[in-house]
């Protein structure tokens, strides 16, 4: 019963959003679950991995170049973008891993950055491809078959099945033999070695899920957004990805949805009412760390409890 | 009897400090071998080498006749060489039998698997099942480890040590801290296990080490000084200047 | 031919120079408090900005670099107060977080107050114009830089090797406990380190400021180039920090000779196959594992 609640409630809160929100929320509300698809699968290497990767945004980005890119000379079916965003986020942090595992924390979290820097200089100055400075624009429309995705009603319906299936997937995950084991690294990585796991291979397979699951939601984002430029993948994105984590709070995989509405509604209305935008940004991560180092999840979580005593 | 584990000339220097020098010794099948010596002897620093936590700088290790030198501390466990640390090393967010799953799913092969993994959860869990029975502590199966009191993170800690199924089990200072009674739980665990199981066993507690070892091995200041029957080590006279004489006085 | 390689070599030695002081100020941090400081590009930014103002104002020009170099130990002592200090025990996911919103602000407050063009130094007159070599020009400030980063190197050397100071921050890197042991207050040793490593950044702001000019957006290019150099460096090594800064700044100068439009993609991805080979940087110190 209580397995078939959470996707059985999920498509219900689609259908109605679906059917009640104007094309405006629906567009916002797509951009909202696709990017935290992507912030949850960061959730899986920070929340339950402890691994701090500040170049996430490689991956979300580089498997929104690929789909728009592919798009561009094959058209846009879904099947086939999806697939594409999979492997290039799959491929991306295979490469990644390879760099980045191999050494301790405080490096992994350096490293990641760097790694997040030569992608995005790739993005840049591969101009012939990526489109520069400018990035991609003009996409033909997302399809399936015999049917055009491009409204924000099918988007939005899309960005929520994604979202859905992704956040299924995650749950089983960090329930599985692996995912126990991914605690295990972060709790007792000297432990781990002594029951005679191989931490890099562990860690390795928990990143190419990530990557798998952020490809996804890469896949998608050019067709909601209708632009995929350099910013995708600048390491100032994989930042905000682990801020938006933060907001909503880490480990609770359902809070990364929560954290990215919040940073993306702020972003929308308080950056339509000053210039000052960037400001506001580094003012949101301080307060956010000096304040509620927990995030929104675990408050709501707290506040539930309470309501359930009393 | 053949030798399950052969240390040969190891050695080990951090800077001038010379930790482990030229030590030699092996330890047959079916045997439970003791390693006593004063603090900062070399116990740890020995284990280290012969798990792969710490690269010896001289001298080779070799494990059921194999040289183990190249092997990782993981691929050496897959050989049946398991150990314990000298504080519990436990994963304190989790339950108690997921604690002691982690190890029997690794044994199975299953450990790092996602998709169509429930019948290995199953079987790992049941595994761990056992071993809580076995150990009286059914009752915690679920309690986190966080929330055991130290005797019983001790005891957990033996039991995800079992539950690798080793054929040579290392343990650290197993009884430090415990109860006399608690003590004895925990060595009469072990003892369960000879069969398959061979042991060598660190321990401050000469007492516990004469009760419980075939043979002893003496360390002082990175050096073997004997190894041999209780017995014969009691009678030692650099054992006893060393080690026995400052207890008795 | 030969000149040209020999001003090259110059020119990736004057940016050595300039990754050496910016790079140790930050490894210092790192491996002393175990603290990642994303907002080290903003000391070097804030030096240049001081650089180019002051040498605009007419006093004497050489005070500008040590007057940076106390107007952002001053900024950086501020700082630690509050709230970095709070933050050298909490997670490296905190530090980073807090660092990179707190360099946000200050990149926003610069562009604010300094404005976003690209500003270069008026350099004194002594300083001014080039050198030949080999039939080649080369500007003068540059072996200007390459003079004094490498004297305030060697002055630090000296600090850190040389002196009671010194040795208790050795100690502590390696061990934290020793110095606890000792009776040293960690509280300020720990103030004095970051106002080190703020200062360093400003002055080496100060002193890039006439090759690199400076410009909103430079701060992040700094932090990047110095967080390569630390982490092919190894943390705790001051040797292996300098033999980094080198082959960074060569490397990244004559990637720019040869693939002038993937410069940064080619030293980048050269310094990560240099670190799959060291995965703990050049010069590792020997830590004890358990």
């Amino acid at each position: 019963m209580n397995r078939l609640a959470l996707p059985l409630g999920g498509l219900l809160a689609i259908a109605m959003v679906a059917v009640l929100a104007g094309d405006f929320q629906l567009r916002f509300l797509a951009e909202i679950l696709i990017i935290g698809t992507a912030v949850m699968s960061l959730d899986l290497l920070i929340g339950f991995g402890g691994l701090i990767s500040l170049g996430h945004a490689a991956l979300f980005g580089s498997a929104a170049y690929a789909a728009a890119i592919a798009a561009q000379h094959w058209g846009a079916s879904l099947p086939v973008m999806l697939g594409i965003g999979i492997a290039m986020g799959t491929a991306v942090a295979a490469v990644m891993g390879l760099v980045i595992l191999r050494a301790g924390n405080l490096f992994l979290l350096i490293l990641a950055l760097l790694f997040g820097q030569i992608v995005w200089e790739i993005a840049f100055h591969w101009r012939d491809v990526t489109g520069g400075a400018d990035g991609l624009r003009g996409l033909p429309t997302l399809s399936l078959g015999p049917w055009a995705l491009g409204d924000a009603r099918s988007l939005f319906v899309l960005a929520g099945l994604l979202a859905l299936g992704c956040l299924g997937l995650a749950r089983s995950f960090v329930a599985s033999p692996l995912g126990r084991a991914l605690i295990g690294t972060r709790e007792q990585p000297i432990r781990m070695q002594a029951l005679g796991y191989n931490l890099f291979s562990l860690r390795f397979r928990a990143l190419l899920v990530s990557g798998a699951m952020a490809g996804a939601a890469g896949a998608l984002y050019p067709f909601v957004n209708l632009y995929v430029g350099p910013q995708s993948v600048h390491w100032t994105l994989s930042a905000t990805m682990i801020i938006m984590l933060v907001i909503g709070g880490v480990g609770s995989l359902w809070g990364s949805f929560l954290g990215t509405a919040a940073y993306l509604a702020l972003q929308t209305y308080v950056g339509a009412w000053t210039d000052r935008w960037q400001l506001c940004v580094g003012l949101l991560f301080v307060l956010t760390v000096l304040v509620m180092p927990q995030g929104l999840a675990s408050g709501l979580l707290r506040l539930a409890r309470k309501a359930r005593r009393s | 009897m053949t030798a399950l584990l052969q240390v040969e000339g190891v050695g080990k220097k951090f800077g001038e400090f010379a930790a482990v020098s030229d030590v030699t010794l092996d330890l047959r099948a079916g045997e439970t071998l003791g390693l006593i010596g004063p603090n900062g002897a070399g116990k740890t620093t020995l284990f280290n080498m012969i798990t792969g936590f710490l690269k010896p700088d001289t001298g080779h290790v070799r494990f059921d006749g194999a040289a183990i030198d190249r092997l990782s501390p993981a691929q050496r466990v897959a050989r049946g060489l398991v150990r314990s640390f000298q504080k519990p090393m436990l994963f304190p967010a989790l339950s108690l039998r997921e604690n002691i799953a982690m190890a029997s799913r690794q044994h199975a092969g299953r450990g790092l698997s996602w998709l169509g993994s429930l019948r290995a959860t199953r079987a790992a869990n049941e595994e761990s099942d056992r071993l809580l029975a076995e150990s009286g502590l059914t009752h915690r199966a679920e309690a986190r480890v966080a929330d055991l009191a130290y005797g019983e993170q001790r005891m957990a800690d033996l039991l995800i040590a079992l539950a690798l199924r080793p054929r040579l089990l290392l343990l650290d200072e197993p009884t430090a801290g415990l109860a006399p009674e608690e003590a004895r739980r925990l060595l009469a665990i072990i003892r369960r296990h000879d069969a398959e199981t061979s042991v060598m066993l660190i321990t401050h507690e000469v007492e516990i080490a004469f009760a419980a070892c075939d043979r002893i091995a003496m360390l002082n200041l990175g050096r073997l000084l004997c190894l041999d029957t209780p017995a014969a080590v009691q009678a030692h006279p650099a054992v006893r200047d060393a080690y026995l004489g400052a207890l008795a006085a | 031919m030969m000149g040209y390689a020999a001003i090259q070599v110059l020119n990736a030695l004057s940016f050595s120079a300039l990754l050496l002081l910016t790079g140790l100020g930050l490894s210092v941090v790192l491996s002393l408090m175990n603290f990642v400081n994303l907002a080290h590009g903003s000391f070097y930014l804030l030096g240049s900005y001081i650089a180019v103002h002051w040498l605009a104002s007419g006093a004497p020009w050489w005070m500008a670099f040590p007057v940076a170099f106390l107007a952002t130990a001053l900024a950086g002592a501020l700082l630690e107060r509050f709230p970095l200090r709070a933050f050298y025990a909490r997670p490296h996911l905190m530090q980073v977080l807090l660092t990179y919103g707190l360099s946000v602000i200050f990149a926003d407050l610069m562009r604010w107050g300094f404005g976003a063009q690209i500003l270069s130094p008026e350099l004194p007159e002594m300083l001014q114009g080039v050198v030949f070599l080999f039939d080649m020009p080369f500007p003068l400030y540059r072996l200007f830089i390459i003079g004094a980063g490498f004297a305030l190197a060697l002055a630090l050397w000296l600090l850190f090797d040389r002196t009671m100071w010194g040795a208790v921050v050795r100690a502590a890197v390696s061990d934290r406990g020793i110095v606890e042991t000792l009776g040293i207050d960690t509280r300020r040793l720990f103030a004095a380190v970051f106002m080190l490593s703020a200062g360093l950044g400003g002055i080496s702001g100060a002193l890039g400021a006439g090759m690199l000019a400076a410009y909103p957006g430079l701060d992040e290019e700094v932090l990047i180039l110095a967080l390569i150099t630390v982490v092919v460096g190894g943390l705790g090594s001051f040797g292996g920090t300098v033999l980094s800064a080198l082959v960074v700044g060569f490397a990244l100068t004559f990637s720019k000779v040869w693939f002038p439009e993937f410069a940064n993609l080619a030293a980048f991805s050269a310094m990560i196959a240099l670190l799959l080979a060291r995965p703990n940087g050049l010069i590792a110190p020997p830590l004890r594992q358990l």
